[in-house]
C-alpha cells in the first residue's frame, strides 16, 4: 500500500512538474515573433495564411487552448512549417520517422556497454589493488573523463578512415536492420559505449568492493562456499541493488540519444531533428521535442527510484 | 585465580592509582590543525590529484601566457597559409612535426611542387628529395609552408617600389619574373596559378615546349623559362612612343573617333545588307573594384551568351556569329541589356544552395524547366509574345543575384517593350555601386524597393596587361545605350574589331562613351588611319609598346635583385594593369615576411605555426589558448556566482524547512527538470541581439546553482538541530548569524569540491554547445575550443591536426579536473573516500 501511495504521489508530482514546464515553454515560445523561412517554390503569403488559419497569430491563451484541444482531440502537435525537408508534415509523424535510428543506436550501445562494463567492474573488484585493478581503474578514469565526441573523432578517423572498416557516416535509408546499415551504425555505437562501459565498470567496482568486505561474506566462506559461489550468490546480488536501477534509468534515457554523436555520424535521429528545429526556429517541433526530452528526464528519475523498491524488498519508499 | 576468589576481594588489596600525584590536563604537544589545513594534508597524499592539479595549473598558464606572447592573434588569418601542418622542428633533417607531410602523387602534381624549389629555392618538396615507384608515382615530403609557391599580385606603384626597396635592403628576392598573360596555359585554373611558369608557351608559338626533363640520375631540369617567356629588347623605344594614339573628337555625348570612310559595300560594289562580323572574339567586363579578376573565356557556339561569373564578380560576354544584331539593332554585348532576339541567352551561375535560380526557362513563352538549386540555367530572352512575364529579383548584393520565381513576392523586373521585342536590364554587378537594374517593388511584405538607375558614365579602357578592353560599367549613358557600336578584342590575334558606327554629317563617327573619371584614360590603342568596314581589324597592337626593357615605360626603379636576362633577352618584371597598378609575381613566403615586417610592423617574425593552422589560416596554438582562456574565465565566473546564489538559497531552504522548503524545493525540481538545451535555446531566441557570451552565462547561471543549493540544504538539515546551534540560539544569535556563522562552514568542503567539479562540466557544455552550433562564439577576435572543434570536423580526414590539438586539450583538461576534483572531495570528506560517483 505504501508503495502504491508512493508511486501515485511521485506520478502526481511528475505530471505537475511536466505541465508547469510545458506551460512556461509554450508561453516563452509563443511570445517570440514567428520566423518564416521561405523555401524554393513556396509562397510566403500561403504560409502566413496557413499559420493564420492554424491560429498562430491569436492571443497566447487562445493558442494554448487550441494547442491542448489539438493534442487531445486529434493528437495534433503542430506542423513543421519551417523545416525545409519536412515542410507541412505533422510533427509527430516526423518524430516517429526519426525515432528508430536513435533508439537502435542507443539500445545497441547499452547492450554492448552493460555486460562489458559490469564484467570489468566485477573483475576489478575481485582483483582489488592488484595490477589488473590498477589498469582497469586508470583506464576507466581516462574513459570517463574524455568527452564522447573525442572518441567519436578517434573512432571515425581510425576505424572508418584509416582502416576502412566502417563507412564514415551512417547510411541513408530506412532499412534499419540490414547488415550494411548495422555496420554503418557501429562507429556511433562504439563511440557511445566507451563512456557507458567506463561508468558501469566504476560503479560496479565501487559497490562490489564494499559488499565484499561485509561480514556475511566471511560467513559465506566459513560455511564452505567457494569464493565463486560466495561472490555470485551473496556479493553480486547485493551489489546489484544500486546497479540495477541505474541500468533501468539508462534504458529510459536511451530514448533521448546523444546530440553530438548523431551530428558527427550524420545519424538521421531525434537529436538531428532537434538541432534542425532549433536552427530553423521551427517552434512546433521545438516545443514537441522539448516536451519529449523533459518527459524522458522526469521518467528516468522516477523509474530509478521505483526500481529500488522492486529489486530490494527492504527498501520501501515513502514508508513511515 | 579462581572466580570465587575474585568475588570477595578484601579491601586492602585495592590500591589507589596516582595516590601521590595530582591529575593534570596534559598540555597539547601539537598545535590544533584547521579544517582546511587538514584537508590539504590529505590532499597532498593523493598523487593522482597532485598530478592533475599541476597539469591544470600548466593549462591555465598556457591559456594566460600564450595569448599575450604569441606573435599571432585570434583575428589573424592568412588565406595562403591555410591548412598548414604543425611545426615544432625547423631543422631540415627532421621529418617529424616539421610542417610537412608525406605525399604520393602523380608526375604532373609532383612536378608542380618540385618546380617551386627549382625556380625560387624555397623548396616545397623537402630537400628536393623524392622517390619514384613502379607505378610512376612520386613519393616526397611536402612542406606545407612552401606549398603556395608564387602568386600573382596586383600592387600599387608605391607598394611596388616599397617591395623593391625591401629586396635591396634585406637582400632577398620577392618578385620573380612574370609571365605574359597571353602565353600562360589556356586552362583557367592553370592560367591564374603563378606556379605554372614551366608551362608557359614560347613567344609566338601556341604549343608548350618540353617543360622539364627528368634525368636518369634523378635530377630534374626545367627549360629556361625566363628566356621562353621574355620579350626581345626593343631596338628603339621611340618607335613605340611615337605611335599616334587614336584621335578622339569631343562630341555632345562623348567622344567620337573619326574614320575616313566607312565602306558598306562588298567587292562588287553592292551594298552590304548584312555586314559581316567577327566570328570569334570576346569582351571582358570587369567590375571596377576587382582588379584581380580573370575569368573563363571560351569558344562560344552560335548566339551570344551572357554569363555572370560569381567567383570574380564579373560579367563575361561571349560573342560569336553575330549576324542578327545589326538587323535588330539591339545588341550591346553584355553591358546592359538583353534584346528580344531568341539568340540571346542569359546564363547565371547559381552559387550556393540558398541562392535561388532567377528564372524559369522559357522557350517561346512556354515554361520548359523549373529552377533547381545548384544548377546552371539558360534563360531565353524570347518574350515577344509575352508581356505578362515578370521576373522577380529577391536581392541584389555584391554580385550575387538572388531572384525568386514569380510565386514569391519580391522586387520585380519589368520587361520594357522595345522595337523588335522586350528587354530587361541585367542586375547590378557590385555592391554599393550603380547598376542597371530597374526593379520595381511590389507586394505588401518585405517591400524591397530596389530602384537603381543608370548614372554617371561607362568607361572603356584598354587593359594593357590582358590585352582587353576594360569596361567599367558603372552607370551607362545614353550614348552607349543607343549607339550602335562595339569593340571587340581578339586576344589571340591582338586585334580590335570595330562594331558599328553611325554617320554624322557625312562622316562616320564612332562614339566612345564619356570618360569622366580622372584616372581612367580613353582608349589607348594605336590605331592606324585608314579605311575600315565593319568587322575589319582597326589596328594591331604592338607588344613593344607595353613592354620595355623588361619592365615598363615610366618604371624607373631598378632593384639590384632584378634578374637580368640572358643574351638578347630581358625579363618582364611586372605588368602594368590599369591606372597605376602593377601585376607582379611574388614568392609568397618572402612576401609574407615583407608584408609583416615592412607594412604591418606587427609581432610576426616568421611564419611558424606550432599546432598548424585552420581552414581560415588562423594559428591553432593561439586560438586554442585564447579559447581556453575564455572557457576558464567563463567557468570560474559562473562557478563563483552559482556558489553564492546556491549557498544562500540552500541555506534558507535547509534552515527554515517546512513550507518554505516545500515551495522552494518544488521550484528547484521544476528548474532542474528542464534540459539545459531548452534553457539555452529559449534564451537565444529571446535575446536575439545580445552577445552570445551573455546568453551562455545566463543559461549556465539559471540551472547551475541548483546542485549547490541541494548540497547546502542537506548540510543544513544535518546540522541545524545540533546542540551547538541550540546553544547559539539560546544565547540570542540571529537566524542569519546561526546560518552563516555556525552551520554554513560545515558545508564549505562540499561546496568547494562541487564548485571545482562544476568547472570541467561547464567547459564541456560550452564546447558541446559551440560544436552543435547552438551558441556561436566565433567572432573576429574570439573563439572557443568547441568552435575550433566544430570548424575542424569537415577536415577530420584530410587535416586531422586541426581537430587533434583541441581534442587533446579538452580531454586532458577533463581528466585532470576529474582527478583533482576527486582528490579534493576525498580530502574534504574522508568518509566518502573510495565511493566514487
Amino acid at each position: 500500500m505504501y508503495m502504491l501511495k508512493y508511486i501515485m504521489k511521485r506520478l502526481g508530482l511528475l505530471v505537475m512538474t511536466f505541465v508547469i514546464i510545458e506551460v512556461i515553454c509554450f508561453v516563452l515560445i509563443k511570445a517570440l515573433p514567428i520566423v518564416i523561412n521561405v523555401g524554393i517554390g513556396q509562397d510566403r503569403q500561403i504560409i502566413i495564411a496557413q499559420l493564420t488559419a492554424r491560429g498562430y497569430f491569436d492571443p497566447i491563451p487562445v493558442q494554448f487552448w487550441n494547442y491542448l484541444k489539438g493534442i487531445f482531440t486529434r493528437g495534433d502537435f503542430g506542423i513543421c512549417y519551417n523545416l525545409p525537408e519536412y515542410r507541412n508534415q505533422s510533427v509527430v509523424e516526423v518524430f516517429r520517422s526519426k525515432l528508430p535510428p536513435t533508439l537502435l543506436i542507443n539500445v545497441y550501445s547499452s547492450l554492448i556497454a552493460i555486460p562489458i562494463g559490469i564484467a570489468l567492474g566485477i573483475f576489478a573488484a575481485l582483483k582489488k589493488n592488484k595490477w589488473e585493478d590498477q589498469v582497469i581503474s586508470t583506464t576507466v578514469m581516462l574513459f570517463i573523463s574524455v568527452p564522447s565526441f573525442v572518441y567519436a573523432f578517434l573512432v571515425q578517423y581510425i576505424f572508418c578512415f584509416k582502416l576502412e572498416w566502417f563507412p564514415l557516416t551512417m547510411l541513408a535509408g530506412y532499412d534499419y536492420f540490414s547488415p550494411d546499415m548495422f555496420l554503418s551504425m557501429l562507429p556511433a555505437v562504439i563511440s557511445l559505449s566507451f563512456g557507458s562501459i567506463a561508468g558501469y565498470a566504476r560503479y560496479t567496482r565501487a559497490e562490489l568492493t564494499e559488499v565484499l568486505t561485509n561480514d556475511y561474506m566471511l560467513l559465506a566462506r566459513t560455511k564452505g562456499l567457494t569464493k565463486a559461489q560466495a561472490t555470485t550468490r551473496h556479493a553480486l546480488r547485493n551489489a546489484m541493488v544500486p546497479i540495477f536501477p541505474s541500468i533501468v534509468g539508462e534504458f529510459v534515457s536511451v530514448l533521448s540519444g546523444s546530440l553530438i554523436i548523431e551530428k558527427i555520424f550524420a545519424i538521421p535521429g531525434v537529436g538531428g531533428l532537434y538541432l534542425m528545429a532549433i536552427n530553423a526556429q521551427d517552434y512546433d517541433s521545438f516545443m514537441f521535442l522539448s516536451g519529449f526530452y523533459i518527459l524522458i528526464g522526469l521518467l528516468a528519475s522516477i523509474v530509478i527510484d521505483l526500481s529500488y523498491g522492486v529489486i530490494d524488498p527492504r527498501i520501501r519508499m515513502g514508508a513511515k | 585465580m579462581r572466580p570465587e576468589e575474585l568475588t570477595n576481594l578484601p579491601k586492602e588489596k585495592f590500591v589507589l592509582v596516582n595516590e601521590n600525584k595530582k591529575l593534570h590536563d596534559k598540555e597539547l604537544v601539537t598545535k590544533p590543525i584547521g579544517f582546511f589545513k587538514d584537508a590539504m594534508h590529505r590532499f597532498a597524499k593523493n598523487k593522482g590529484s597532485i598530478v592533475g592539479a599541476i597539469i591544470i595549473a600548466l593549462l591555465v598558464l598556457f591559456a594566460i601566457v600564450v595569448p599575450i606572447f604569441s606573435q599571432y592573434t585570434v583575428s589573424y588569418q592568412d588565406t595562403y597559409y591555410r591548412y598548414t601542418l604543425p611545426k615544432l622542428f625547423t631543422s631540415e633533417n627532421i621529418d617529424f612535426l616539421d610542417g610537412g607531410t608525406k605525399k604520393t602523387l602523380n608526375e604532373a602534381s609532383f612536378i608542380y611542387y618540385y618546380s617551386m624549389g627549382a625556380e625560387t629555392g624555397h623548396n616545397a618538396v623537402k630537400r628536393q628529395q623524392y622517390s619514384k615507384n613502379d607505378k610512376d608515382m612520386y613519393t616526397f615530403r611536402l612542406d606545407t609552408y612552401q606549398q603556395t609557391g608564387v602568386v600573382f599580385k596586383t600592387v600599387t606603384k608605391e607598394e611596388y617600389e616599397s617591395i623593391q626597396g625591401y629586396q635591396d635592403e634585406h637582400n632577398v628576392q620577392i618578385i620573380y619574373p612574370i609571365t605574359d598573360p597571353s602565353l600562360r596555359p589556356s586552362q583557367n585554373q592553370d592560367k591564374n596559378n603563378a606556379n605554372y611558369w614551366y608551362k608557359t608557351k614560347v613567344n609566338g608559338s601556341v604549343t608548350v615546349p618540353d617543360e622539364y626533363v627528368i634525368h636518369e640520375d634523378g635530377t630534374i631540369t626545367f627549360t629556361n623559362i625566363y628566356q621562353e617567356y621574355s620579350k626581345p629588347v626593343l631596338d628603339s623605344v621611340a618607335n613605340a612612343t611615337e605611335a599616334t594614339p587614336i584621335e578622339l573628337v569631343p562630341k555632345e555625348d562623348g567622344y567620337g573617333i573619326l574614320l575616313n570612310t566607312l565602306v558598306t559595300t562588298d567587292e562588287n560594289g553592292n551594298d552590304l545588307e548584312t555586314p559581316i562580323f567577327a566570328k570569334a572574339g570576346y569582351l571582358r567586363v570587369y567590375v571596377e573594384d576587382d582588379v584581380n579578376c580573370s575569368e573563363v573565356v571560351e569558344e562560344i557556339d552560335d548566339g551570344s551568351t551572357f554569363q555572370f561569373n560569381t567567383t570574380y564578380n564579373t560579367l563575361v560576354t561571349y560573342l560569336t556569329g553575330h549576324t542578327v544584331p545589326s538587323k535588330d539593332g539591339y545588341h550591346y554585348f553584355a553591358l546592359n541589356r538583353i534584346t528580344g532576339t531568341a539568340a540571346n541567352l542569359i546564363h547565371i551561375d547559381v552559387i550556393g544552395s540558398d541562392t535561388y535560380l532567377p528564372f524559369y526557362l522559357y522557350q517561346d513563352g512556354e515554361v520548359v524547366t523549373s529552377p533547381v538549386a545548384n544548377q546552371q540555367y539558360f534563360f531565353s530572352a524570347n518574350r515577344q509574345k509575352s508581356s505578362e512575364k515578370d521576373y522577380y529579383v529577391k536581392s541584389i548584393n555584391r554580385g550575387t543575384i538572388t531572384l525568386v520565381d514569380n510565386r514569391n513576392t519580391a522586387a520585380v523586373f519589368t520587361a520594357e517593350e522595345v522595337e523588335g521585342g522586350h528587354r530587361i536590364y541585367l542586375p547590378g554587378l557590385t555592391a554599393g555601386q550603380k547598376s542597371y537594374v530597374t526593379a520595381v517593388a511590389q507586394g505588401d511584405r518585405n517591400n524591397i524597393s530596389t530602384s537603381i538607375v543608370a548614372s554617371a558614365a561607362s568607361t572603356f579602357q584598354f587593359d594593357a596587361a590582358n590585352h582587353t578592353f576594360k569596361i567599367t560599367i558603372n552607370g551607362h549613358t545614353d550614348t552607349s545605350y543607343d549607339g550602335e557600336y562595339y569593340f571587340l578584342l581578339n586576344k589571340d590575334t591582338k586585334t580590335i574589331y570595330l562594331g558599328k558606327s553611325t554617320e554624322v554629317d557625312g562622316t562616320n563617327v564612332l562614339y566612345l562613351p564619356v570618360v569622366n573619371s580622372g584616372d581612367l584614360s580613353p582608349v589607348s590603342a594605336i590605331v592606324d588611319q585608314g579605311t575600315y568596314k565593319i568587322g575589319d581589324i582597326i589596328t594591331t597592337i604592338t607588344d613593344n609598346y607595353y613592354y620595355i626593357n623588361g619592365t615598363f615605360k615610366g618604371d624607373n626603379y631598378t632593384s639590384k635583385m632584378r634578374i637580368e636576362g640572358e643574351g638578347n633577352f630581358k625579363y618582364n618584371y611586372a605588368i602594368k594593369k590599369d591606372g597605376a597598378n602593377y601585376e607582379i609575381r611574388i614568392n609568397y613566403a618572402e612576401y609574407y615576411l615583407y608584408y609583416h615586417h615592412a607594412v604591418l610592423h606587427d609581432k610576426i617574425k616568421t611564419a611558424h605555426f606550432l599546432f598548424g593552422t585552420t581552414a581560415n589560416g588562423q594559428d591553432i596554438f593561439t586560438c586554442l589558448a585564447s579559447g581556453a582562456r575564455f572557457s576558464f574565465i567563463m567557468a570560474i565566473a559562473v562557478a563563483a556566482v552559482n556558489m553564492v546564489v546556491g549557498a544562500i538559497y540552500g541555506a534558507i531552504e535547509g534552515y527554515y524547512g517546512g513550507k518554505v522548503d516545500l515551495v522552494m524545493e518544488r521550484i528547484v525540481e521544476i528548474l532542474s527538470a528542464v534540459p539545459f538545451m531548452i534553457v539555452i535555446t529559449l534564451l537565444k531566441y529571446h535575446m536575439r541581439g545580445s552577445s552570445q557570451v551573455l546568453i551562455l552565462f545566463i543559461a549556465f547561471f539559471l540551472t547551475g546553482w541548483i546542485g549547490e543549493s541541494g548540497l547546502v540544504r542537506m548540510q543544513f538539515y544535518r546540522f541545524k538541530n545540533q546542540e551547538y546551534v541550540l546553544a547559539a540560539r539560546t544565547l540570542g544569535a540571529k537566524d542569519w548569524r546561526i546560518m552563516f556563522k555556525h552551520i554554513f562552514p560545515n558545508s564549505l568542503g562540499t561546496i568547494v569540491t562541487s564548485s571545482v567539479l562544476v568547472i570541467p562540466s561547464m567547459i564541456f557544455s560550452e564546447t558541446s554547445l559551440s560544436y552543435l552550433g547552438i551558441i556561436n562564439l566565433n567572432s573576429g577576435s574570439m573563439t572557443s575550443v568547441g568552435t575550433l572543434l566544430a570548424n575542424a570536423q569537415p577536415y577530420l580526414v584530410t587535416y586531422p591536426h586541426m581537430i587533434l590539438f583541441p581534442a587533446i586539450f579538452i580531454s586532458l583538461l577533463m581528466l585532470c579536473f576529474n582527478l583533482f576534483g576527486n582528490g579534493l572531495r576525498d580530502a574534504f570528506n574522508p568518509s566518502l573516500r573510495g565511493t566514487e560517483d
